[in-house]
């Protein structure tokens, strides 16, 4: 009793001095790191860091430790107000060496360098029509469709092999709201477009003219989901080798904050 | 003259109080909610049939009573007649006249910001004896409040909060005892069931989840582990009138994911228990998932049931554990009677002739991940299932998705979380979830109602033939309780994660369930 209130009084004490923090490196204190990691965060984060009820922490880039020791305050503390509670009960020197783990299982390397030009990207970006589909902050305004996903953080969110898959094989990474479906009502009507919601009793269906359409399952004939297709061509004939990587690089470079 | 009218009614309201034969002998008032899962036999069946298959079409809101609360709203009310109790995570109890659905009164428990909690703050309701209203507070203490004006009448801690100990369960008042648990299966606690004497507070007896040295079933964990093995008790039990004994559902070992450093079957985690209601003292246990390593708790409430077992009479007890299976158990002794799985699962071979899981190779978490079904949150969790009597079916929320098992590290330190691993949904599976109707007797599926996401809702029957459920989506509806037809439903948008109720009022019935933030009353609209 009187320990942890000991432990409680040094951590209060200490919790001021996060930006002087520097993570350990040896391939022991990894190997701890790992070993708390497995056995605190795996339940939301996942064994690898890739999310889950948790935050993606296979990003460089983390939204909320953009510093190390920014990263250690969040494991140490916590987040308030989400379900990101505080590891209070690791002392600091286990804290760095989960805080070190998790910055080795960044694979999304946002700030590293990609193949192509951004610049010759954004060209590509809009002589290919994405934007027909796709939102973009341009200026202090969004603009764009709204069939296909908000690119306009999209690098903060996805690594540049993500995104160059997304754009061969856009069906492998389909969003679970941006999943075609054709319904057909009990009267005869046919509506296509993405689900953007369904549960139980009901389904939400925007078509591609961006009108909802809000439907009792039981008033409809027929609901297909096609979660193999992707509203979105693949680019892989549509683009040579050095195009995709200059559209991937601009894709990277959208980084509006979250 | 007016408002001096509705003042008598409210003084005539609560002068009511609540001696133990008014619980024990519930079926007289069918109009009352007397106790956590309506009577003491678990069956969370309603006798009222103002509202059956025939009117349900007509059941519209009633009243609506919002909440501050922003934790998992767990609760389920109590009535007597015409006063509502009822709890909202973290830390208040309220009363509300049904008839207005004003609010009597509220009381606020001041809570340390200190808690070591797995799960939220959530708390699923209070018991109620003679006069008091009783209440396990998130921090692990024992309160009883006076029923007419919610004052305090004592906060009694039961463990310390530090040491990962809390409490969200229901109490259950039998004859002059308040029978309550602690939860805190991820801390390491050692479980435990308290007995209080309902007059004075003063403990009469405890009965440790984990059999400690002098205890003949001592010797089921490696080492110390027993210590810190948690076996938590956070789901209400039942209680047996003709033969004495109240029978509870006990969580998991601790550390959940990780049995390496606590060999053995792991008794009583993952059991029922049968106890003496004067004593405490065990008569019975029957270990549904021996050395669990998915986190399968036991915590649901056990269903009585009286009927024929292959032609016999018999005086059963039933459930449908997380792990995937229904089992029959014999409530005199504990014994298995008959069992079968009721969600996909990969785990088990089946059960043996002494339902003892025949566990197949492989499916223990890894540092890899291990696929296995069902996952963590189990076929089942701890949602009240129901059995009507008029159907002899058994319904449970049943919840069809799997999940990779990953085993960590755990080093057990006190008040510190004390888990070894966790789970990870599968990326590509459609989980989905059913209201299933089980053969009490067998367990043989008799039909389902599918919803589109795993079910985390309880289930309330009627003698109107109905059914009483919702979904996490936040759809409560109406199934015809003997073909599981959709009758009724009405869209709150909250999530449930609760359990309905049924009372009624003035020659009125109505249906209650706590839905999203609020809690939702329903009655039928005049024809």
């Amino acid at each position: 009793m009187r320990l942890l209130l000991l432990w409680v009084s040094l951590v209060a004490c200490a919790a001021d001095d996060f930006d002087n923090i520097r993570l350990p490196d040896t391939a022991a204190d990894l190997a701890r790191g790992k070993k708390l990691y497995l056995g605190s965060c795996t339940y939301c984060h996942g064994p690898t860091g890739d999310g889950g009820k948790g935050a993606d922490l296979s990003r460089r880039d983390l939204v909320r430790a953009k510093t190390d020791g920014d990263l250690v305050r969040v494991i140490e503390i916590g987040v308030p107000g989400t379900e990101m509670p505080s590891a209070w009960h690791m002392t600091r020197r286990e804290v760095t060496q989960v805080a070190a783990f998790v910055r080795s299982l960044a694979r999304v390397e946002n700030s590293g360098t990609v193949p192509g030009d951004a610049a010759r990207g954004k060209a590509l970006y809009a002589r290919h029509g994405c934007s027909n589909c796709h939102t973009l902050k341009q200026g202090d305004l969004y603009t764009g469709g709204y069939m296909g996903p908000d690119l306009s953080s999209i690098g903060l969110k996805r690594n540049a092999a993500h995104l160059r898959r997304s754009l061969i094989e856009p069906a492998e990474t389909l969003p679970d709201d941006f999943v075609p479906i054709k319904v057909v009502t009990k009267a005869g009507k046919s509506i296509e477009g993405r689900r953007t919601h369904e549960d139980t009793f009901a389904l939400v269906v925007r078509d591609f003219a961006g009108n909802n359409h809000s439907l009792l399952k039981s008033d409809l004939q027929s609901a297909v989901l096609d979660a193999k297709r992707s509203p979105m061509p693949g680019y892989k004939d549509k683009l040579s080798a050095a195009e995709l990587d200059d559209l991937v690089a601009y894709l990277v470079s959208l980084k509006e904050p979250l | 003259m007016k408002s001096l009218a509705l003042f008598a009614l409210g003084a005539t309201l609560a002068a009511q109080t609540v001696p133990y034969e008014r619980i024990r002998d519930a079926e007289k008032e069918p109009h009352n909610w007397l106790t956590y899962s309506g009577n003491y036999n678990g069956q969370r069946y309603s006798p009222l049939d103002l509202i059956n298959t025939n009117n349900v079409k007509r059941l519209k809101v009633a009243w609506v009573h919002h909440t501050n609360t922003t934790e998992s709203h767990e609760t389920t009310p109590i009535v007597v007649d015409g006063i509502m109790f009822l709890t909202e995570g973290p830390n208040v109890v309220k009363s509300i006249d049904t008839r207005t659905g004003n609010l009597l009164w509220r009381y606020q428990k001041t809570i340390p910001q200190d808690l070591r909690l797995c799960c939220g703050r959530p708390n699923r309701g209070v018991a109620i004896l003679n006069d008091t209203v009783y209440y396990g507070s998130i921090d692990a203490h024992f309160l009883a409040l006076d029923a007419k004006t919610g004052r305090l009448k004592w906060d009694i801690e039961m463990a310390d909060h530090k040491l990962g100990y809390s409490s969200t369960v229901a109490p259950l008042a039998v004859k002059d005892k308040i029978i309550l648990g602690v939860a805190g299966g991820e801390y390491g606690i050692r479980g435990f069931l308290d007995a209080y004497d309902a007059k004075t507070g003063k403990r009469v007896w405890r009965f440790h989840t984990i059999p400690g040295p002098d205890d003949k079933d001592f010797g089921t964990w490696e080492g110390d582990s027993w210590k810190m093995g948690s076996a938590a008790i956070w789901t209400t039990g039942s209680y047996d009138p003709a033969t004495n004994t109240t029978i509870w559902g006990t969580g998991n070992p601790g550390p959940d994911w990780n049995g390496d450093v606590r060999k053995g079957d792991n008794l009583y985690s993952c059991s029922f228990v049968g106890l003496d209601v004067d004593t405490g003292k065990k008569k019975w246990h029957f270990q549904f998932t021996p050395h669990d390593t998915h986190d399968w708790d036991a915590t649901q409430v056990p269903v009585l049931i009286d009927g024929t077992f292959r032609g016999a009479p018999a005086k059963m007890v039933t459930t449908a554990n997380r792990n995937g299976f229904y089992y029959v158990l014999d409530r005199t002794t504990g014994k298995f009677l008959a069992g079968k799985p009721f969600v996909k699962q990969t785990w088990a071979k089946g059960l043996d002739d002494n339902g003892k899981p025949m566990v197949l190779p492989g499916s223990e978490p890894t540092e890899e991940g291990n696929l296995v079904w069902p996952s963590l949150a189990g076929g089942t969790n701890w949602h009240s299932p129901s059995y009507s009597p008029q159907t002899n079916l058994f319904y449970v929320a049943a919840r069809e998705q799997g999940a990779y098992f990953y085993k960590g590290e755990a080093e057990y330190k006190p008040g510190v979380i004390f888990n070894g691993g966790g789970q990870r949904n599968l990326p590509d599976e459609q989980p989905y979830g059913a209201i299933r109707a089980l053969d009490a007797t067998t367990g043989n599926l008799k039909w389902e109602f599918r919803t589109q996401t795993p079910q985390g809702v309880g289930v309330l029957s009627t003698k109107g033939g109905l059914l009483f459920t919702g979904t996490t989506q936040g759809d409560f509806f109406a199934l015809h309780a003997a073909t599981g037809e959709l009758l009724w439903r009405f869209k709150t948008n909250g999530g449930m994660n609760s359990n309905a109720m049924s009372y009624a009022v003035d020659g009125k019935q109505y249906v209650a369930a706590a839905i999203g933030r609020s809690l939702y009353v329903f009655d039928l609209m005049e024809p």
